[in-house]
């Protein structure tokens, strides 16, 4: 099923994804122009799959997330439109009520600080078990203390019965972060939105917890949506990529044909802006001009002002691109002139 | 490179540049230890060893990384060499003038010298001045006329690649690339020799961080300054430095030029810390066989003996935990090491990985 041409009604035909978004836009009011800061994204999530959301910060990566189990305050944000499936129902519209059982049950998300997430008074293990009993009272006090020791033992938490009664800060960043990943993976979820988990955390444990999410993946046939601006963790884990700029999804693939022939420009730029680590070439190529404001985002493509290949051309100032299937690959881009873009690798540029 | 004549910019030219190569900067036995203080009477219960006798120098011209992941001790070595923090010991000296025992006013004419660039240009920069006011204070503590400031604020304006009406506006008005723009103009403003860059890019959007590493490199070209680069990212380090120094628990572990670090790694931290990131391609999934240390960073104010990073090491032996490996050159290899088992990672490490301590011989 296509991203682009699938009803906007809902998920049908073939095998099912098991999150449909589509169409979804969210503003945020502020004392302006409303900040459009996601514009009509539609994708599907399969079982199984690791989802990589790449964008730079205020690309409507993680807005778009949190807006998927509404945890957005309203106001300033408002959900200006689309539908969010989930197992059979659209998440923007069911009552509050059952919305709650979703969220941390079925869908289970992590963010960047695990030191902000937890209660410092309260002990790791605690904390883990009453996100257990609060979705399943049937569960006893004991058996969520059993099946927390061995939920910590798995994200790969050393000692874990004594690790169960100690406290947020008795804990290291990267230990925090599994204890965070364990307290996700308390109520089974069939999804796990992870955004940013390892950025605020050292190379040597960023490793550590991207293998840890990856083995949990592969042992509960987990789905993942990993929220993140590094294009070398999209490389070492995702399945399918997502890229957004400036509110909108302007490209989608699976994970090699991004890496091997992107077909946006802001994809090309951001490849090859990323230093590397087996040789120092000279200037670094990189994507001239500055982030761009949404409030409101440029006319027409919101790339247009930075991009290489646009070249000031009328369509792309006036006209937004849709985006459109490049190939039989499921390989989509939103950009009139892709097809220009055939031709291999940017040449290094000035420095803005 | 600079326009202004030299008659209006104070003493700021009188000053001996050095030659490109000659040795600008260099430390040694640096050493700041943090004292732990009990809670009611303050007494001292003992010291955090943040740095612990670190030797190393910069060249004029020259770029030196310092890598090393959170509490290793790379940012509190960049303030202690700007005396920002004093050295508990060791010497810190510039063009052969010792800085660590120069009072506070005996240093001022020292501090044009070196400059620093923070991480985070949302926090360094005062909301509350304007472009001009914050580029032109460093001239103004250095008692420059006001028509030399005007005229030097506006050229630094162009050299860091912002526009002249840019002086009038205030931080707020600039997104974080533009700010860092403003943070270097205003480190460059005395003409420094040194600047110390601590993780200039590390709050910065990927497409951004391009254009700044591109701009630190064409303004080393155009004025050849030293830098010394902070970050714990290995990359940005490789593409800026010419050598690198790996720190681990306050000491560096190994150094030397990036191309021999880098594709010659003979210590276990470098190596770990090398195989941890990741691989820029899908295709190249699961190539190069990571290493994942095992355990946390002991706490600083009780390292282990011996080698500091013996505990989560699969190399190590009975001599790690009795002898401290001295950073030297080891076993043929053109670059120091510290350790007492250097050596190329070989296809079968690490075979015993998570040993937890040292004490048992293999």
């Amino acid at each position: 099923m296509g991203i682009v041409t699938s009803p906007a009604g809902g998920p049908a035909g073939g095998s099912e994804p098991l999150l449909s978004v589509r169409n979804l836009s969210v503003e945020f009011r502020t004392d302006g122009a409303p900040v459009q800061a996601v514009r009509d994204m539609s994708f599907d999530l399969y079982s199984g799959e690791i989802l990589g959301l790449v964008g730079e910060s205020g690309s409507g990566k993680s807005v778009s997330m949190s807006t998927l189990l509404r945890l957005n305050p309203s106001p300033p944000a408002k959900i200006t439109g689309g539908s969010v499936w989930f197992m059979g129902a659209d998440l923007l519209t069911v009552p509050e009520r059952q919305l709650r059982r979703v969220r941390g049950q079925e869908i289970a998300m992590i963010f960047q600080d695990p030191t902000m997430s937890f209660n410092p008074v309260q002990t790791i293990g605690s904390q883990i078990s009453e996100a257990m009993r609060v979705h399943d009272r049937g569960v006893s006090r004991r058996n969520a203390r059993l099946r927390t020791i061995e939920l910590l033992d798995l994200v790969g938490v050393p000692s874990p019965k004594v690790r169960y009664g100690q406290f947020p800060h008795e804990y290291s960043g990267g230990m925090r972060q599994r204890a965070m990943i364990a307290m996700a993976l308390a109520n089974k979820p069939k999804l796990l939105i992870a955004d940013e988990p390892t950025t605020a955390l050292d190379v040597t444990v960023q490793a550590q917890i991207l293998e840890t999410l990856q083995e949990i993946q592969r042992e509960t046939n987990l789905s993942i949506i990993l929220i993140t601006h590094d294009m070398g963790i999209i490389a070492e884990v995702a399945d399918r990529v997502l890229v957004m700029y400036a509110g909108k999804v302007v490209e989608t693939a699976e994970v090699e044909p991004i890496f091997d022939a992107p077909l946006h420009p802001y994809t090309r730029g951001l490849l090859a802006s990323l230093p590397r680590l087996d040789a120092s070439v000279g200037d670094l190529p990189s994507i001239p001009g500055q982030p761009p404001n949404l409030n409101p985002p440029p006319a027409g493509c919101a790339f247009h002002p930075r991009c290489e290949l646009s070249q000031h051309r009328e369509r792309c100032r006036t006209e937004l691109p849709d985006l459109v299937h490049a190939d039989g690959r499921q390989h989509d881009v939103a950009c009139h002139f892709f097809t220009e873009l055939r031709v291999p690798a940017p040449v290094a540029g000035e420095e803005r | 490179m600079s326009t202004v004549p030299d008659s209006q910019r104070g003493d700021l030219a009188d000053r001996q540049r050095p030659m490109v190569g000659e040795e600008l900067l260099v430390v040694e036995g640096l050493t700041v230890d943090f004292p732990i203080k009990s809670r009611v009477l303050r007494r001292r219960l003992g010291d955090i060893h943040a740095v612990d006798h670190i030797d190393l120098s910069v060249a004029a011209g020259e770029t030196l990384g310092i890598v090393g992941e959170t509490g290793c001790g790379k940012s509190t070595t960049g303030r202690a060499i700007l005396q920002l923090i004093r050295p508990t010991a060791g010497s810190v000296r510039l063009q052969g003038h010792e800085l660590t025992t120069l009072s506070k006013k005996a240093l001022l004419p020292y501090r044009r010298d070196i400059q620093i660039v923070l991480q985070d240009p949302y926090s360094s920069l005062d909301p509350r001045m304007t472009v001009r006011a914050i580029i032109a204070e460093p001239l103004q503590v250095q008692g420059i006329s006001a028509a030399a400031r005007r005229s030097r604020v506006d050229e630094l304006l162009e050299l860091v690649g912002l526009q002249p009406d840019h002086a009038k506006r205030f931080p707020h008005e600039f997104s974080g690339g533009q700010r860092q723009r403003i943070a270097i103009a205003r480190a460059l403003a005395l003409e420094p020799r040194l600047l110390v860059l601590d993780e200039p890019l590390s709050a910065l959007d990927v497409s951004i961080q391009a254009q700044i590493v591109n701009l630190l490199k064409r303004l080393q070209r155009e004025m050849s300054i030293s830098y010394i680069l902070i970050s714990h990212d290995l990359a940005v380090v490789r593409q800026i430095s010419d050598r690198v120094a790996v720190m681990y628990l306050g000491q560096i572990v190994e150094t030397g030029k990036c191309e021999d670090v880098y594709t010659n790694p003979t210590h276990p931290y470098t190596q770990a810390l090398l195989s941890a990131i990741p691989q820029p391609h899908p295709a190249r999934r699961g190539e190069r066989k990571r290493i994942i240390l095992q355990g946390d960073l002991p706490r600083p104010e009780a390292p282990p003996s011996g080698c500091r990073f013996r505990t989560r090491c699969w190399r190590a032996e009975q001599r790690c935990s009795d002898e401290m490996p001295e950073l030297t050159v080891r076993n043929g290899f053109d670059h120091p090491s510290a350790c007492h088992f250097a050596a190329l990672l070989s296809g079968t490490e690490p075979s015993r990985p998570g040993r937890s301590a040292a004490g048992t011989t293999p």
